[in-house]
């Protein structure tokens, strides 16, 4: 019997990032309560998805095939995943804090009356009982819980290194009714606004903008920057809010993490609901007018000044050599 | 259609981090005469709130938990446009807890017979992301979390929220509750002054949490054991030099030094 449930949101397949971190936190947790891990897939491509998370880690993989399950009935999916929560009997069932899980995780808790964790980005044992840790108060605390012995959990992005798991398992098919309160709630358009450009989550270099910036215009600044530095735009809250940037593209407890080698914040001043969001970067360059800027506490490298003429002079540095690296 | 607003009282979480200290007994953050204000994300559900009301008529109330200073972030909203109040006082609950606040705001939203209970998608203290979900299930309503705009079509909803590369629209029939982020269209408005006076002389309801509301839910919390500080970073170095394009030149030579371009 399987205690760890991995509750699998992204559809896609060859699986995503976010579900390799998710097979990873399971592990750890199957580890630390001595038991094994199983996971479930929906949609149509469930089966497919199964065989290739039944390879990497999973002893069991449900897969609920049914077409509404693709992604447009947010409702729908919360009856699959009590189904397959009694299914696998689990103790724990992890979810990835993203908008499935942030929306379904304490639904599902109180309709299996479990208890409920989320954003977990670490866990311990301690006397039998297993303790999640999470940042609290935007970042600046950090709170240990302990995990009631059935709880539901769900587990931040990037707070846990996809780790190759080798045992293979097996695929179960679950048949589960679509009941019609499912339809409450309909997705009836989406709009992709982030055309092209480099993926935030997966970019190597992160440039972003915050209320310094001044407006749309100083993003394009920011967007020459980070196509010389081969990486993606973001902004703070306050770019988002303000329009200059799409919201799709904030970094932040609110928005996305991420977790670059190189994160260059601009006009940043750094609020810890921000700096929630690039715990993950390995170096952080500062660029802002207030030497006093929190966002300096959080930096390797800083830049105190007016950020234009040093945006300016870095774009030309790194143009010139552009240039010579052409010319060779 | 009646539409609860939540809306809680923490710290501002604006101070400097050096005014950020743990009481270590009581495992939260020692509040002594630190400014109190609204949860930002909770102004943005009171402006979507409001927006809604403007365009398709409404009546917008706003509930909050919290003890006698709450009434603050209660009249602030009334002068924002809202049309009445109810501080929900939880003595006697952990108000840490979510699940309690969620029970609570469950209950009150069925007394006030609202169509729509509307909070911000997390609190600026715990942020535990839980409140409205829970409450939606402890009414058994539909729900939607982090959307960032919500119109009227019919008797449903269009609700607007982003997604990792655009946005999307969903379709939700009422009664729902509804977590809001914020975003361009949901900047919450300023007062007029003769609203924030007439505010400070308007009635607020007060309901005591197990008397009378129960605020008790049916699974188990996740107890708080241990409340910290995070590890420390790195300390930063400053790049030095005279005027701008120096700047540049030796931020430039430290990367390459790290190896990072």
């Amino acid at each position: 019997m399987a205690t760890v449930l991995a509750l699998v949101t992204d559809r896609a397949l060859p699986p995503t990032r976010t579900t390799a971190e998710l097979l990873a936190a399971s592990g750890e947790v199957a580890m630390l309560t001595g038991g094994s891990v199983a996971a479930a897939t929906f949609g149509t491509h469930a089966p497919a998805l199964a065989e290739a998370l039944a390879t990497c880690g999973a002893e069991v993989v449900y897969a609920v095939d049914h077409e509404w399950l693709d992604g447009t009935l947010p409702e729908a999916d919360l009856v699959a995943f009590v189904a397959v929560s009694r299914a696998s009997e689990a103790q724990h069932i992890l979810l990835p804090a993203d908008a499935t899980g942030r929306n379904l995780a304490p639904r599902l808790a109180v309709r299996e009356r479990l208890g409920i964790v989320t954003e977990v980005t670490g866990f311990a044992y301690d006397d039998g009982r297993l303790m999640a840790r999470r940042p609290v108060y935007g970042g600046k605390a950090v709170a240990v819980l302990e995990v009631p012995p059935r709880a539901v959990v769900t587990i931040r992005a990037r707070a846990f290194f996809p780790t190759p798991l080798r045992s293979a398992g097996r695929v179960e098919p679950i048949v589960v009714d679509c009941p019609p309160e499912a339809r409450t709630v309909e997705v009836v358009e989406r709009v992709r606004e982030d055309r092209g450009g480099v993926d935030l989550e997966e970019a190597r270099v992160v440039v972003a903008g915050g209320r310094g910036i001044g407006g749309r215009e100083g993003f394009e600044v920011l967007n020459e920057l980070a196509r010389l530095l081969g990486g993606a735009v973001g902004g703070s809250r306050a770019a988002t809010d303000a329009g200059w940037i799409p919201q799709s593209r904030q970094i932040g407890l609110t928005g996305r993490s991420i977790a670059p080698e190189l994160y260059v914040a601009v006009g940043i001043s750094g609020s810890s609901q921000h700096l929630a969001g690039v715990t993950g970067a390995q170096t952080i360059v500062a660029i802002n007018i207030d030497r006093a800027a929190p966002i300096f506490k959080a930096a390797h490298l800083g830049v105190v000044g007016d950020w234009r003429p040093i945006v300016t002079g870095f774009i030309a540095e790194l143009s010139a050599r552009e240039q010579d690296a052409l010319r060779r | 259609m009646r539409i609860l607003v939540a809306i809680k009282q923490v710290i501002s979480p604006d101070l400097p981090a050096n005014l950020f200290e743990i009481d270590p007994v009581e495992l939260r953050q020692r509040a002594d005469r630190l400014p109190l204000v609204a949860s930002v994300y909770d102004e943005h559900a009171l402006e979507v709130a409001l927006q809604l009301r403007d365009r398709h008529g409404a009546s917008v109330a706003v509930v909050t938990v919290g003890g006698e200073p709450a009434v603050k972030v209660l009249r602030k909203a009334l002068a924002m446009g809202a049309g009445d109040a109810i501080r929900i006082d939880p003595a006697g609950v952990d108000d840490r807890d979510p699940a309690v606040a969620a029970a609570l705001l469950a209950e009150v939203t069925m007394r006030q017979a609202a169509g729509l209970l509307l909070c911000g998608c997390q609190s600026a203290d715990w942020g535990w992301e839980q409140t409205g979900p829970l409450a939606a299930e402890i009414l058994g309503w539909p729900c939607v979390t982090f959307a960032s705009a919500v119109e009227q079509s019919g008797d449903a909803l269009l609700v607007t929220r982003p997604t990792i590369d655009g946005r999307e629209v969903l379709r939700v029939r009422v009664p729902a509750v509804i977590t809001i982020t914020s975003g361009e269209g949901n900047l919450p408005r300023l007062a007029q002054v003769r609203a924030v006076l007439h505010a400070e002389r308007q009635p607020i309801q007060v309901l005591y949490a197990g008397k009378d509301l129960a605020g008790r839910a049916p699974w188990p919390s996740a107890r708080i054991v241990d409340l910290c500080l995070p590890a420390s970073r790195s300390t930063c170095v400053m790049v030095e030099g005279e005027g701008p394009a120096e700047q540049a030149r030796q931020l430039v030579a430290a990367l390459q030094q790290r190896r990072l371009i």
